[in-house]
């Protein structure tokens, strides 16, 4: 808990900065800005909005080892290792509801991608060195999933020009994963003689907290040129912090835990 | 002197030379020309198999170590006219390796003694043949007789070249594939080109060398697997490789007498000493019912877990320092609950195992030794004599019967086809020299193959040949063994530890509520039914 906190605070503080900052640039453009064109209004000349799509990365470490049923174990550790790995994934929300003055509320669809790879061990040490590290390689493919809800508070943008979006996202998450090694997907047997493929999927909530930098304060003409072109009314460089509980919602007895907690970077585009 | 005497001679200069210009034939030059198969036929021990005897993509109008070691016979047809009484010529069929048989030097006459000849007869054709209407005739040519004399030891001119024997076959100085042109020649009594005819020629790709052998063989050891890796060689015009195997995989081979398989025991950590031993089916299938759970896959709680610290350790043989704990106890661990783990003893390897290989049918292959080159640097004698010798296992031949040290380039595998992984073969007792199917592995740049179906502790020897474009299997590698053996991957990890995840991406896994995920899904369902439903509606 403490950990958690001072990453709240350190996040607070960036946040307090960034803001600074984007109204710094803002001011600056402004007072640069002699027909107005620099106003971060919803003008006459912008295409409709109703969209956004996003494209981020995170850095990932799926929480497998939380799983209660492994009671401390970490096979996930043991294998992958705790270095995170690259999730690259893609959202699109519907900006379904404008309230005036604050913001817009819609849903959200997301899928991502991610995986792992490592060498798997032999079960005993094997040859003249009595290794472990085997021949064959053992990898988890990930394929993340979300339905959410979007409140994007864009009042800053739009009344006060500062080019700051911040957003809540809620819903449900979903991934399908699987487990493969070097013949093909992973197939354990039981004692009882059961197979058990390595596949599956996961279910759970999904939470994340954002907020955007709208890039259009640094080039309001090619801004205005992009949205006449292709309808773009904002590009958003974006930093979001999400949290995915696999857990099962209590309808999965026991899932692989292939959610977890990520920070995410990338970029957004209101259409 | 009478003024008549010199008319008189020039009247009869005049008559003579009309007599000539006007006789039947006389006016007509010799031609040769290609009958309308513009390919030989090619014949093996009198039987015809046509124009190509190989898939497209394996050179199939040249010619392979596979047509040379048959003693293939290419039987081209070709169409003559112009030949007369009149002008006596000859037809002969010469061949070689740089490209023109038309000057008479390259045929060893007309030259000074210091001239070398290029060209070497295979086949004596025709002697003052009467066709002076165009008539098509055939020439078979043995293919040991076109490739044979590729070096300096071309016969003098007039010597017919016939098959050379399989020696014939080790000629060619390099992997790099040759083009050896066949000319039929109108040649005078004398063995001189008749300036008046037109010869035929045709070039053939010829290649008896397979390629150099990969290099950096090594096996990855899995479970009923090896995860080959190789270094590409350098033969552009290789198209893939051909892996052997002793035993082949699936042959009925006993397990190594050496190899015992793991000892399951109970182990506690505190008291540092295995203290149960339970049976194999126990310990391979782990704790089934869940309520065991581990601690990791690894022994001892005292040593490192770390993937990254086991990998550093693994591969400095120091197994030891990071998962056993006692004695020769090691590593696979389940959690048996109250500190105690099952873990597997260390097998015994098979007994060969980090020996050599002990296969004898991978390590034979061929090398082509050009001693009349290497010979004369080191003694100064020319032989003139072509050596074959025996690939050793390290792939390169260091010693020739001169004494001299030598190396080859290239050669030709002979390793049976029951040894041939993952390609066909015509039957499991022919020769793989010549892979006429397609190569275990396709690609010049692959560099990675995965042999399955082994049996676990079963020592294996592998050697790697790569094959180039004229379907010649090269030389095999540095012969590699190693066995198969259990493997823990990611999900049996899991498994053993507790987790009761799997089973398929639409299973419920060990379900609570049959229902959960699919309601779930349901529901993302309707929302998106709901979004594009009020699109639709804004629309109108």
């Amino acid at each position: 808990m403490p950990c958690l906190q001072r990453v709240s605070l350190r996040g607070a503080s960036a946040f307090a900065g960034l803001v600074a900052a984007s109204t710094l640039v803002a001011n600056v453009a402004r007072a640069q800005d002699a027909d107005g064109a620099l106003s971060g209004r919803h003008n006459n000349y912008a295409s409709p909005q109703h969209f956004e799509a996003e494209l981020r990365f995170a850095p990932f470490s799926p929480a497998i080892d939380s799983d209660p049923s492994l009671h401390g174990a970490t096979p996930y550790a043991t294998v992958f290792g705790t270095s995170p790995r690259i999730l690259v994934s893609a959202e699109l929300d519907w900006q379904v509801i404008r309230f005036p003055h604050f913001g817009t509320l819609g849903p959200g669809v997301g899928i991502g991608y991610t995986a792992m790879s490592a060498a798997a061990l032999f079960a005993s040490p094997h040859g003249p060195t009595q290794t472990l590290i085997s021949g064959e390689t053992t990898s988890l493919d990930i394929f993340p999933f979300d339905a959410v809800a979007v409140l994007r508070i864009d009042v800053l943008w739009r009344d006060v020009g500062i080019p700051i979006v911040p957003y809540l996202k809620a819903g449900f998450g979903m991934s399908l994963w699987r487990a493969t090694n070097t013949l093909g997907t992973s197939v354990y047997t039981t004692g009882t003689g059961q197979s058990v493929a390595g596949e599956g999927h996961s279910i759970g909530t999904h939470f994340a907290a954002g907020v955007g930098f709208n890039l259009n304060v640094l080039d309001e003409y090619a801004a205005r040129s992009w949205d006449e072109a292709m309808g773009v009314n904002g590009t958003y460089l974006f930093a979001e912090w999400a949290r995915e509980d696999l857990d099962g919602l209590g309808l999965q007895a026991d899932p692989l835990r292939v959610g977890g907690t990520s920070w995410n970077f990338g970029l957004a585009f209101e259409f | 002197m009478s003024v008549c005497q010199p008319l008189a001679k020039f009247t009869v200069a005049v008559v003579a030379a009309a007599a000539i210009l006007f006789a039947p034939g006389a006016a007509r030059a010799q031609t040769i020309n290609a009958s309308g198969q513009p390919y030989p036929n090619r014949e093996v021990n009198g039987v015809s198999l046509g124009e190509s005897t190989r898939p497209q993509n394996l050179n199939p109008l040249g010619i392979n170590y596979s047509d040379c070691i048959q003693n293939m016979v290419l039987v081209y047809s070709v169409t003559l006219s112009g030949f007369g009484v009149a002008n006596n010529d000859n037809m002969q069929v010469w061949a070689t390796n740089e490209g023109d048989c038309t000057a008479d030097v390259t045929r060893g006459l007309g030259g000074t003694s210091s001239v070398e000849a290029s060209c070497w007869l295979v086949n004596v054709g025709l002697t003052q043949p009467n066709l002076q209407t165009p008539t098509t005739k055939q020439f078979s040519i043995p293919v040991q007789a076109l490739v044979g004399p590729q070096t300096d030891t071309i016969p003098k001119a007039g010597t017919l070249v016939t098959a050379q024997g399989p020696a014939a076959c080790l000629t060619q100085p390099s992997f790099a594939a040759t083009s050896i042109t066949v000319w039929f020649l109108p040649l005078q009594s004398n063995g001189l080109l008749d300036t008046g005819g037109t010869p035929f020629s045709q070039t053939i790709t010829a290649d008896v060398v397979g390629p150099p052998a990969p290099t950096n063989v090594a096996i990855g050891d899995g479970d009923t697997l090896f995860s080959m890796t190789w270094m590409p060689n350098m033969d552009t015009d290789t198209i893939g490789y051909d892996i052997f195997i002793d035993p082949p995989p699936g042959s009925g081979a006993v397990v190594d007498a050496g190899f015992v398989p793991p000892t399951p025991t109970l182990y506690c950590p505190d008291a540092h000493a295995p203290v149960t031993s339970v049976t194999t089916d126990a310990a391979s299938d782990g704790p089934s019912d869940g309520a065991l759970a581990s601690d990791g896959a690894l022994a001892s709680d005292d040593a490192s877990e770390d993937a990254a610290e086991l990998e550093a350790s693994a591969s400095d043989s120091a197994v030891d320092a990071t998962l056993a704990t006692t004695g020769d106890a090691a590593t696979t661990a389940t959690d048996a609950g109250s500190g105690c783990i099952y873990i597997n003893m260390a097998p015994s390897p098979p007994a060969n195992t980090g020996s050599t290989c002990t296969s004898t049918v991978l390590t034979s292959g061929t090398l082509v030794v050009d001693s009349g080159v290497a010979t004369t640097e080191d003694s100064g004698i020319d032989t003139g004599a072509t050596a074959i010798e025996t690939f050793d296992e390290a792939g390169l031949l260091v010693e020739t019967d001169s004494g001299a040290t030598e190396s080859g380039t290239g050669g030709i595998a002979s390793i049976t086809c029951q040894y041939l992984v993952g390609a066909s073969c015509s039957s499991p007792a022919a020769t793989a020299y010549s892979n006429t199917g397609n190569p275990t592995v396709t690609g010049e740049t692959i560099s990675a193959y995965v042999i399955k179906g082994l049996t676990n502790g079963q020592t294996y020897d592998v050697v790697i040949s790569a094959v180039d474009g004229s379907g010649n299997v090269g030389p095999p590698s540095t012969c590699v063994d190693d066995y198969p053996a259990p493997v823990n991957d990611f999900f049996k990890i899991y498994r053993q530890d507790g987790g009761q995840a799997g089973g398929s991406f639409c299973a419920l896994e060990a379900v609570g509520a049959p229902a959960g995920a699919p309601i779930v899904g349901m529901a993302f369902g309707a929302v998106a039914f709901t979004m594009a439903r009020r699109r639709r509606r804004n629309r109108r």
